[in-house]
């Protein structure tokens, strides 16, 4: 069983928390052992990032994502991935698409 | 080949807004002590809601109820006056908190203490012959001097840190230590300064600043202030970023807060409310189950025979009614979408925005006066923000109609596209 743990960052926590539900569903079925959260991009600075494998921004946030991940590398986790939700797949919360997504970013960043 | 001429030019514009409009707003947006006081704007916001609902309870609109609750009201409008009237003073612990945490090097307890410690000062120095404070300070009239106070501070710490200005203690010293003597010298160095300024020199920040700011609460109280949020907030979302972040979140926020302690303050004194444009304002009037009204449009759908759109719109619909609609954004998507652009940027949340402006200005509805969460549902949302106005619940309901009605052939085109789409599959 893979294990991953990610985190989705959007405006206000509130969207992000659909897509949450979508991917701890969906995980099991693909024998994942998913932990993932949702946050509010706007408090990026009070995140610890130890531990986490995997950043997803929500596309309304995207103009954030470079702040964030600067933000990440000055805490020393300059390698840790980051990934763009693509709009349709958030929109829809695509449990399955959102977790392809999420391995080949994964598998990239080995 | 008509529609392919619109959809071009539909297509340059959103490419001119992501190119140009966007940057420089997301840039602003970004800019961290603006980032850190929405924050912390945000995070006070609990203790405001809960503030103004013992309004509601002293200003009830039946008159019998009113005089039953009439001899509690003194009691009852502390309990308003402790939360919603010294809301920059808590604002002041949560925004010291927030800044702090641009500097690996500050302490988020240390800088809010001094944050306080200094705007307190500055907005209300006690007086010694009778050891009262002078508590005005305290509410959204000290929020502009607060801002400046705080920044001061925390550049002053980094500042101070950086070069060293800092008493430094031998490494065996154990790091609790170390740091409580290390923040004396800067603590001091703020606190004697902003004493200086005040008591010595005399010299009234807040008094200047809401000189300065009140033009400015004025600008942003007119028909064109909301006309341009609503603007910018359709174009921004049009292109798929978070709007709000950048316009009633963003740069009106400290304003429609200190608007509403403003009618909250008018209401509590029995006083003709005085502002029109406040949080659930927008909550009320552009966005009515999220920007654009999307929730009209998710209704129009759930029975739509496209089964894309009948899958987006039963997944918009509980979180619409809670005014989330990501999924009808990116899923439908409007975003970016040709066909949706003239109902999206111009039609819906813009023409909503001036018809709850206008009918509030003429008197026909009442402003808010109470904030509440702005996830709370339409036509509860007016209702409850008004203290209980039915005719802000009417307007509301005819106006989500009336979104109906102008949602309705776009939806029709859009299906019908959509539908082409499924069959071709």
């Amino acid at each position: 069983m893979r294990k991953i743990n990610a985190v989705i960052l959007c405006a206000s926590a509130m969207s992000s928390s659909m897509i949450v539900e979508a991917l701890r569903k969906e995980a099991p079925k693909r024998d994942i052992d998913l932990t993932v959260n949702c946050s509010a991009s706007l408090r990026y600075r009070t995140f610890d990032f130890a531990g986490l494998d995997l950043v997803m921004i929500a596309p309304q946030v995207k103009g954030q994502m470079k702040e964030i991940q600067k933000f990440a590398a000055e805490k020393g986790y300059p390698d840790l991935p980051f990934m763009l939700i693509p709009m349709r797949e958030y929109g829809l919360a695509k449990g399955g698409a959102l977790i392809d997504g999420m391995l080949e970013v994964l598998d990239k960043a080995k | 080949m008509k529609t392919n001429k619109f959809e071009a030019t539909m297509d340059k514009l959103s490419g001119w807004i992501e190119r140009y409009l966007a940057p420089p707003l997301v840039k602003m947006g970004n800019q961290r002590h603006f980032a850190a006081i929405r924050a912390a704007l945000i995070r006070t916001i609990p203790l405001i809601i809960i503030g103004s609902l013992p309004l509601i309870l002293t200003s009830l609109p039946v008159e019998s109820l009113a005089n039953i609750m009439a001899p509690y009201a003194e009691k009852l409008n502390i309990l308003y006056a402790m939360t919603m009237n010294f809301m920059t003073l808590y604002l002041a612990i949560s925004l010291g908190s927030e800044l702090a945490r641009m500097y690996e090097e500050l302490d988020a307890v240390i800088v809010s203490i001094v944050t306080v410690a200094c705007y307190i000062i500055t907005v209300a120095p006690v007086n010694l012959a009778d050891n009262v404070l002078d508590v005005t300070g305290f509410s959204a009239k000290g929020m502009f001097t607060l801002f400046v106070v705080a920044v001061i501070v925390v550049e002053f710490m980094h500042f101070a840190y950086k070069h060293n200005i800092i008493i430094r203690l031998p490494k065996s010293v154990p790091h609790g230590i170390a740091q409580s003597f290390a923040s004396l010298l800067p603590m001091a160095l703020l606190l004697v300064f902003f004493w200086l300024l005040r008591v010595v020199v005399g010299f009234e920040l807040n008094a200047v600043l809401n000189l300065v700011v009140s033009p400015l609460l004025a600008v942003t109280d007119t028909w064109y202030a909301a006309l341009i949020c609503a603007l910018l907030l359709q174009l921004l979302w049009f292109v798929g970023i978070h709007g709000g972040s950048f316009t009633v979140w963003g740069v009106m926020y400290p304003f429609l807060l200190a608007n509403i302690a403003d009618n909250a303050a008018a209401v509590a004194a029995k006083e003709a409310v005085p502002h029109i444009l406040t949080e659930p304002f927008f909550y009320s009037w552009t966005m009515i189950g999220g920007v654009g009204m999307t929730l009209p449009l998710v209704i129009l759908w759930m029975r739509s025979r496209s089964a894309h759109l009948k899958e987006v719109a039963r997944l918009s619909l509980i979180p619409g009614i809670f005014c989330v609609n990501e999924p009808v954004m990116f899923g439908v998507p409007i975003v970016l979408n040709p066909l949706m652009f003239l109902p999206f940027v111009f039609l819906t949340s813009v023409l909503g925005t001036m018809y709850g402006y206008i009918l509030t200005a003429i008197g026909w509805i009442s402003p808010a006066y109470v904030q509440i969460p702005w996830t709370t549902p339409p036509l509860l949302q007016p209702y409850l923000s008004t203290g209980g106005d039915w005719r802000n619940v009417i307007a509301q309901a005819v106006l989500i109609v009336l979104m109906g009605i102008i949602w309705y052939p776009f939806t029709k085109l859009y299906e019908r596209r959509c539908l082409e789409e499924e069959g071709g599959e």
